[in-house]
């Protein structure tokens, strides 16, 4: 009896029965057949290499950039309370640092540097009033969507801030976004708010 | 010899440095292997706006986790692998997973896929691999092409084994009547 399809296809992985080699070896039908595969193998193999239509780079590198700097909130709430402990020894150690200039080359580094958790707590807090806002949309029973100034001003900071990772604005700058972004949203949520209080409840 | 795709390697100073999250080292990365993993997402979902996404998404989690490739494999294979799970899960995500039945395993039986070189005659690859089911495609093209085997492709779809060789012999099942087909109207229209 000869190889079935399917234990032709298996013949070429390891895990294959020492009874379904020597058939193989012995067997010029099979043989046969699996040289067809073989060559039906080898033709798919012929298709050429296709080049990616876009350029998706600029948004991968943002879209990491804004995830490395959440994974660090997530870092620094977890060492909050190893910090509230230590925090005379970091001021020592910042202080110490500050006098030898041994580690920071410019002013401009040293204040991007103290900044530095102020823009992953500004990110933070956005996080949290997007879901607040999130909360009170779903919580809703009528389609209460923000009006569409608010909206369109959300969406053109949010391109604003893609552009200030991908072209590696200082801190400053893209805390200066974050802050406009949390105004924005502040503003979304109070006017939701508002709406929710002023629809009547029927029952 | 040029090399491309997925057979280009890089050093292992480069991967260090993406490791240690040098965001240049990440753009070489993306710029060596971005087209070779658009051409296999692409083969296996034929749907370019997907299959750019499952790159880019990829990508994403290419650097996300990075420290965890200890060089165990080459790193090209390491991110081929995170390219086919990004893809079988987005069309799994488009689409539900058809089942494979225990009545249908009876075709594992069958003698008669391999009895002449019917893709010989094939003058359009692309279109036949078209006219194939998703779960078709990406089975043959895992298996046939990029090495994997049965166990390996039930897990990606967490199936049994069993579904990733019923489905490569209806694969090949379908793709042998559609290269026939093609062969007769081509010989009728001559």
């Amino acid at each position: 009896m000869h190889l079935t399809d399917e234990q032709l296809l298996s013949a070429s992985q390891d895990n294959v029965s020492s009874e379904l080699k020597l058939h193989l070896s012995l067997c010029e039908t099979c043989q046969a057949r699996a040289r067809t595969h073989q060559s039906l193998q080898e033709k798919l193999a012929t298709f050429d290499s296709l080049d990616m239509p876009s350029d998706r780079w600029a948004e991968i590198a943002a879209t990491h950039q804004v995830e490395s700097e959440e994974s660090s909130v997530v870092e620094k709430k977890s060492n909050s309370k190893f910090w509230q402990i230590s925090s005379f020894a970091l001021a020592a150690s910042l202080a110490a640092v500050l006098v030898s200039g041994i580690f920071l080359e410019s002013k401009t580094e040293l204040g991007e540097a103290i900044n530095s958790p102020t823009l992953a707590e500004l990110i933070e807090e956005n996080n949290q009033l997007q879901k607040t806002l999130k909360n009170l949309n779903e919580s809703s029973q009528l389609v209460l969507s923000a009006s569409q100034p608010l909206n369109n001003k959300l969406a053109s900071i949010d391109d604003e801030l893609q552009r200030a990772y991908i072209n590696g604005l200082s801190k400053t700058e893209k805390m200066t976004l974050w802050q406009q972004r949390i105004f924005t949203i502040r503003l979304m949520i109070d006017e939701q708010t508002k709406k929710t209080i002023k629809t009547p409840i029927f029952i | 010899m040029n090399k491309n795709g997925f057979s280009q390697e890089l050093s292992s100073a480069l991967i260090k440095r993406a490791k240690a999250n040098d965001i240049k080292a990440f753009e070489d990365i993306y710029r060596t292997y971005s087209s070779a993993a658009y051409t296999l997402a692409l083969r296996i979902c034929r749907d370019s706006m997907l299959a750019q996404d499952v790159v880019q998404n990829a990508f994403i989690r290419i650097m996300k986790v990075i420290k965890q490739y200890r060089g165990e494999g080459s790193f090209a294979g390491w991110i081929r692998r995170i390219i086919v799970n990004e893809t079988i899960n987005a069309v799994r995500q488009k689409k539900k997973v058809q089942l494979v039945t225990t009545e249908e395993v009876g075709e594992l039986e069958s003698r008669d896929l391999f009895d002449d070189n019917w893709l010989n005659s094939c003058r359009d690859l692309e279109y036949l691999l078209a006219k194939l089911s998703d779960e078709q495609r990406a089975v043959l093209l895992l298996h046939e092409l990029e090495g994997y085997n049965h166990r390996e492709i039930g897990k990606l779809y967490e199936k049994s084994e069993s579904f990733s060789k019923v489905t490569l012999c209806r694969a090949y099942k379908k793709l042998k009547e559609i290269a026939k087909r093609q062969e007769v109207e081509y010989a009728l229209n001559r």
